[in-house]
C-alpha cells in the first residue's frame, strides 16, 4: 500500500514539475538559451500567491490568470530589452546568454528578498485529503496537478494547432527553413520567452500548494526544470513531461526510503545517470 | 525593367567577404540559372535577395522597389520565396505542417487551406504523405516538399539553391520537370545548380559565378557553347 501511495505522491509531484519544465524547455527549444532565471519567476511566483493569501485572503487560482499574464509581460519585456540584444552566432550567444541570465536570476532573488522578506512561506490551501481505502489524496496536490494538466494540455495545443505554434516548432527545428518562410523570428522569440516565463510562473503558482518556500530557493526549481528537460531530451516536449513524471516519482520514493536531504539529491543523480546512458535524453535525438 | 535586379551585390560572413560584386536579373515569367564552383556564392547570393544574409553594399530591386537591408518576412510578403540548400525542413513536423509554415506571411495566411489544395492537386504525391514526418520521407520527397512550402506563399520569383543535391539522376529529372510545370504557370525560377548541363537546358538566361563575382552573363545557348565553362562546370576538355 506503501508503494501505491509514494507512486501517487511522485505523479502528482510529476504533474506540477512537467508544467515548470514546459516553460523551460520552449525557451531552450526556440532559443538554445539555457534560462538560468526560470526558477526564480517559479520562486517569485509562489511567494506571491503565499503573501496574497496570507495577507488578503486571496484564493491563489484566482490569483493564476493575473500571474500568468503577469510573467508573459515580464518575459516580453526582459527578451525585448536584453535577451534579443545578444550576439548573434550561436556560440557566443550561448555564452552570454548564461551569464545574462544567471544576472537576472540574482536581480530577481533580491527583488523578491526585498519585497516578500526571507522568510520560507507556503499557501495553506485545501490542507484536507481525500481517502481510498488506506490510500489519501491531498486536495491541494491534487488540485495543482489537475490545474497542471489543464494548462499542460493548452500549451499542447498552443504548440500544436496554431500558427504561432507551428513558428514556434519550425524555428526551433530549422531556423534558417523558418526565415526562408518569412517567419518573423525576432518576434517569435520574443512570444516564446514570454509564454516561458508565463508557464514558470503558472507552476510556481501551484509550488505554493506544495513547498515552503522564500525568494531564494529559485535555483532548486532550475535544476528540476534543467533535470527533467535533459531526462526527456533537450527540446522535446513529450520527453519533458515524461521526465517530469521519472523526477517526481523519484523524489517521492527517495524521500521516503532515504530521507528527504538525499531525495534533494534524486535530480543531480537522475541528471548524471541520463547524461552517462542516454547523453541524447531518452526521447532525444540520436547524436549524429 | 526586370522583376528582380541584383546589382554589385557584396556581402560578408564576419571577416569573410562572401560576395565582391554579384549581379543578376530575372523577367517576369523566366527561368535564369546561376552556375558556380562550390564557394563561389551562389547560396549567400540567394540568402541575401531573401535577407536572410544582410548585403553590405549593392541593390536589390524587387518590382520596382528596393528590398535589400529589408527582413525575410517582407520581402517574402512581396512575393520572392526560396527553396534553400539542403531543403532546410522542419524534420518532427508533419509535411502538412511544413507546408503550413510557408503560407504564414500575413498575404496568404486566410487562405492557407485554399493553398493547401493547389499544392497538393500540383505534387499529388504529397496528400498521402500529409501526416508524416517530414524527417522520415526520402530526399526526393523532401525536395518536393520543399518547393511546394515555398509556393504556399504564392510567389513571383522562386530561387532555387541546388534541388538536385543529393538525388538520384531519376528524381533530378523530375525535379527539373516539376521546376519547368512552375515556370509554365507563370512563376519566375531563379535556379542554381551544380548539375550545369540540366540546368542550362531549362533556363533562358545563365550567370556564371567566380568567387563572389558575376563573371559571365549571358543566354544558355552561349553559356553552354562558351569553352571556359564547358571545361570548368561540364567535364569537357
Amino acid at each position: 500500500m506503501i508503494l501505491l501511495q509514494l507512486a501517487i505522491n511522485g505523479v502528482l509531484l510529476g504533474g506540477v514539475l512537467a508544467l515548470s519544465a514546459l516553460g523551460f524547455n520552449i525557451v531552450f527549444g526556440v532559443m538554445r538559451v539555457v534560462n538560468l532565471a526560470h526558477g526564480d519567476f517559479v520562486v517569485l511566483a509562489a511567494v506571491f500567491a503565499a503573501f496574497g493569501f496570507a495577507q488578503f485572503g486571496v484564493n491563489p487560482l484566482l490569483l493564476l490568470p493575473l500571474t500568468i499574464v503577469a510573467g508573459f509581460a515580464a518575459g516580453a519585456l526582459i527578451h525585448h530589452v536584453l535577451l534579443r540584444r545578444l550576439p548573434g552566432e550561436v556560440a557566443s550567444a550561448e555564452a552570454s546568454s548564461l551569464t545574462l541570465t544567471f544576472g537576472l536570476s540574482y536581480f530577481l532573488t533580491g527583488a523578491g528578498l526585498a519585497a516578500f522578506g526571507g522568510r520560507f512561506v507556503s499557501v495553506p490551501y485545501l490542507t484536507g485529503a481525500f481517502r481510498v481505502g488506506e490510500v489519501s489524496v491531498p486536495q491541494a496536490r491534487l488540485l495543482a496537478f489537475v490545474v497542471a494538466v489543464v494548462l499542460s494540455l493548452g500549451f499542447a495545443l498552443l504548440l500544436r494547432s496554431t500558427a504561432l505554434g507551428r513558428a514556434i516548432r519550425a524555428t526551433s527545428q530549422n531556423l534558417d527553413g523558418a526565415l526562408a518562410c518569412g517567419v518573423d523570428v525576432d518576434r517569435v522569440r520574443t512570444l516564446a520567452f514570454a509564454i516561458g516565463t508565463a508557464v514558470a510562473t503558472a507552476a510556481g503558482t501551484l509550488m505554493s500548494f506544495l513547498y515552503n518556500l522564500n525568494a531564494q530557493q529559485g535555483v532548486l526549481f532550475t535544476v528540476n526544470a534543467f533535470a527533467v528537460v535533459v531526462i526527456g531530451g533537450l527540446g522535446n516536449y513529450t520527453g519533458a513531461v515524461i521526465g517530469a513524471l521519472i523526477l517526481g516519482l523519484t523524489e517521492s520514493f527517495a524521500s521516503y526510503f532515504m530521507g528527504a536531504t538525499l531525495a534533494e539529491a534524486a535530480p543531480y543523480l537522475l541528471f548524471i545517470l541520463v547524461l552517462l546512458f542516454a547523453p541524447g535524453g531518452l526521447r532525444g535525438r540520436r547524436a549524429a | 525593367m526586370s522583376l528582380l535586379t541584383v546589382t554589385a551585390l557584396e556581402a560578408a560572413y564576419g571577416d569573410f567577404r562572401a560576395l565582391h560584386g554579384v549581379s543578376f536579373a530575372v523577367e517576369a515569367g523566366e527561368i535564369v540559372s546561376v552556375i558556380g564552383a562550390n564557394g563561389a556564392g551562389k547560396t549567400t547570393a540567394l540568402k541575401s535577395v531573401m535577407g536572410i544574409v544582410r548585403p553590405g553594399a549593392g541593390e536589390i530591386v524587387f518590382d520596382g522597389e528596393r528590398i535589400d537591408g529589408r527582413a525575410p518576412r517582407e520581402i517574402v510578403e512581396r512575393g520572392l520565396a526560396l527553396v534553400p540548400e539542403g531543403r532546410n525542413l522542419f524534420r518532427e513536423m508533419t509535411v502538412e505542417e511544413n507546408l503550413l509554415v510557408g503560407a504564414h506571411v500575413r498575404r496568404v495566411r486566410g487562405r492557407a487551406a485554399a493553398r493547401l489544395g493547389e499544392v497538393y492537386a500540383r505534387f499529388p504525391m504529397l496528400q498521402p504523405l500529409r501526416r508524416r514526418a517530414a524527417g522520415t520521407l526520402s530526399g526526393g520527397q523532401q525536395q518536393v516538399v520543399a518547393i511546394g512550402r515555398a509556393l504556399m506563399s504564392e510567389p513571383r520569383v522562386l530561387l532555387m539553391d541546388e534541388p538536385s543535391l543529393g538525388l538520384a539522376p531519376k528524381t533530378t529529372l523530375e525535379i527539373f520537370g516539376v521546376v519547368r510545370e512552375i515556370n509554365r504557370a507563370g512563376v519566375a525560377v531563379v535556379l542554381v545548380e551544380q548539375n550545369v548541363v540540366q540546368a542550362l537546358e531549362l533556363a533562358a538566361r545563365a550567370y556564371v559565378l567566380t568567387e563572389g563575382r558575376t563573371v559571365m552573363e549571358g543566354t544558355a545557348a552561349a553559356i553552354r557553347g562558351n569553352a571556359d565553362v564547358k571545361r570548368r562546370f561540364m567535364g569537357e576538355v
